[in-house]
């Protein structure tokens, strides 16, 4: 009697453990899927970034645009730009949205893009993932070590066709809440046309100066 | 600098800043970063005028003293030098880390501070090389603790946001944690005090290439570079409080 009841105990505990096992594999699935893509994307530019042509001024160039295509795969530059306009993206006409997206992707490159030619050999270590309620974003924790500083990198990611970056928050500072805090001045003081053109003088002397 | 009345008038702005307490999240959650009406953090800024101003200030100073003089420092003094400084003044920042981990009740921490200190101390030549680099620590240590921190973790508001002239971005909050931290510092209490004065500045000239590293950074990727250093500034600190 005693022994059928462990038994019965023991055969359910299993059977919980079982399907919570199920339910933490099912309920990996999804970041995994993210998590994945991002190792990817950050390996394939790593690969890049080794290349001795990197080292080389006259060569730099093809490894940086190799690079840029590489972010382009997972970066949405879109989500970023209406993310980081808020709620004035909708009074921007299509032609305003594509034009500001350029130009704010080149300000973009111009001020990150170009410090990657100083690439140590530095790597990447993955530090974990968190999830919102709905399973459509994640957050991928990851660190690196810079000039012997370990500096901490947050991408969130949103799950659309595929998953996509859309914001990148390092040593606890958001790009897309900083650029927002930025634009929220520019935009209460002028247009939209102002606006897009400030944007496009800022990227221009960001070019100007890595010209130098 | 006489020690009472600096306590004095620090204790009174604190307890103004505890009365309108309130904690703030370093940056909106992945369940509520969608709303794009809002923008996180915000922070008081009455000075708003006067920032700006000693914000150029800062700037035109950067460009044409600190960059030349950090250039000429970096072509004078070799990087392994510059590294073992930067190491020896991390080591002598170790009084303020281990009081302010205690104060935060981070007890572990303040453990591992206490190890390593004794270990550059002694193996390390007086902090020349980091040796206790490499080992593994029990919990994960921020090496960078101060007062303002040990305020914000306690619940103590941030206050207005200051910009200082030379020394930068701040709050009131932080502000009067730097003036703490000044009486932790060994380098404070250095007699006569000229020699204390130029082992600071020393310390300031091996650090310049980086913070300017830094600010270079913030300011060409800015639309607005005001806006883009205090936002950046307040969720740094708060993401710091957070840890």
């Amino acid at each position: 009697m005693i022994t059928s009841r462990a038994h019965g105990f023991l055969l359910s505990g299993i059977l919980l453990a079982a399907i919570a096992l199920c339910g933490a594999t099912l309920a990996a699935d999804a970041p995994s899927q993210a998590r994945q893509e991002l190792e990817r994307t950050i390996h394939d530019i790593l690969v890049e970034l080794q290349k001795p042509e990197l080292k080389n001024p006259a060569t730099k160039k093809n490894v940086l645009s190799r690079v840029e295509g590489i972010i382009d795969r997972l970066f949405s530059f879109e989500e970023l730009s209406s993310r980081t306009v808020g709620v004035k993206w909708d009074s921007f006409s299509p032609d305003q949205k594509k034009r500001f997206i350029a130009e704010f992707t080149t300000l973009l490159r111009e001020s990150y893009l170009e410090k990657l030619d100083g690439y140590n050999g530095e790597t990447v270590n993955y530090v974990g993932e968190t999830r919102n309620t709905n399973g459509d974003k994640v957050e991928i924790s990851t660190s690196v070590v810079v000039k012997g500083k370990k500096v901490s990198v947050a991408y969130r990611m949103l799950q659309k066709s595929r998953w996509i970056v859309y914001d990148v928050i390092i040593e606890g500072v958001s790009m897309v809440q900083n650029y927002r805090s930025q634009f929220q001045q520019a935009l209460l003081a002028g247009d939209v046309e102002k606006f897009i053109e400030h944007v496009r003088g800022t990227a221009e002397k960001a070019r100007a100066y890595n010209k130098k | 600098m006489s020690v009472t009345p600096f306590f004095r008038v620090s204790a009174a702005l604190l307890m103004l800043l505890c009365m309108n307490a309130a904690s703030f999240a370093a940056i909106p959650s992945l369940d509520d970063d969608d709303d794009l009406d809002a923008v996180f953090p915000t922070v008081a800024d009455p000075l708003e005028a006067w920032n700006r101003a000693v914000f150029s200030f800062n700037d035109f100073v950067f460009e044409y003293g600190a960059r030349p003089a950090a250039k000429g420092y970096a072509a004078v003094v070799p990087q392994c030098v510059r590294a073992g400084l930067k190491n020896v003044f991390h080591n002598l920042g170790f009084p303020a880390r281990f009081v302010n981990n205690l104060l935060q009740g981070k007890g572990m921490a303040a453990g591992v501070e206490m190890s390593r200190f004794v270990l550059n101390t002694t193996a390390g030549l007086g902090g020349f090389f980091d040796v206790a680099q490499d080992k593994k620590s029990i919990v994960p240590v921020d090496d960078d603790e101060d007062l303002g921190q040990t305020f914000g973790v306690w619940g103590i508001g941030e206050g207005p946001y200051i910009v200082w002239p030379l020394l930068g971005p701040g709050t009131l909050r932080d502000s009067i944690g730097r003036g703490g931290d000044f009486f932790l510092s060994p380098l404070t209490y250095v007699r006569p005090f000229e020699v204390g004065i130029g082992i600071s500045s020393v310390r300031i000239f091996n650090e310049l290439d980086e913070i300017l590293d830094l600010y270079d950074s913030l300011k060409r990727s800015a639309v607005e570079p005001y806006s883009a250093v205090r936002d950046a500034y307040v969720q740094y600190r708060r993401a710091k409080i957070d840890k």
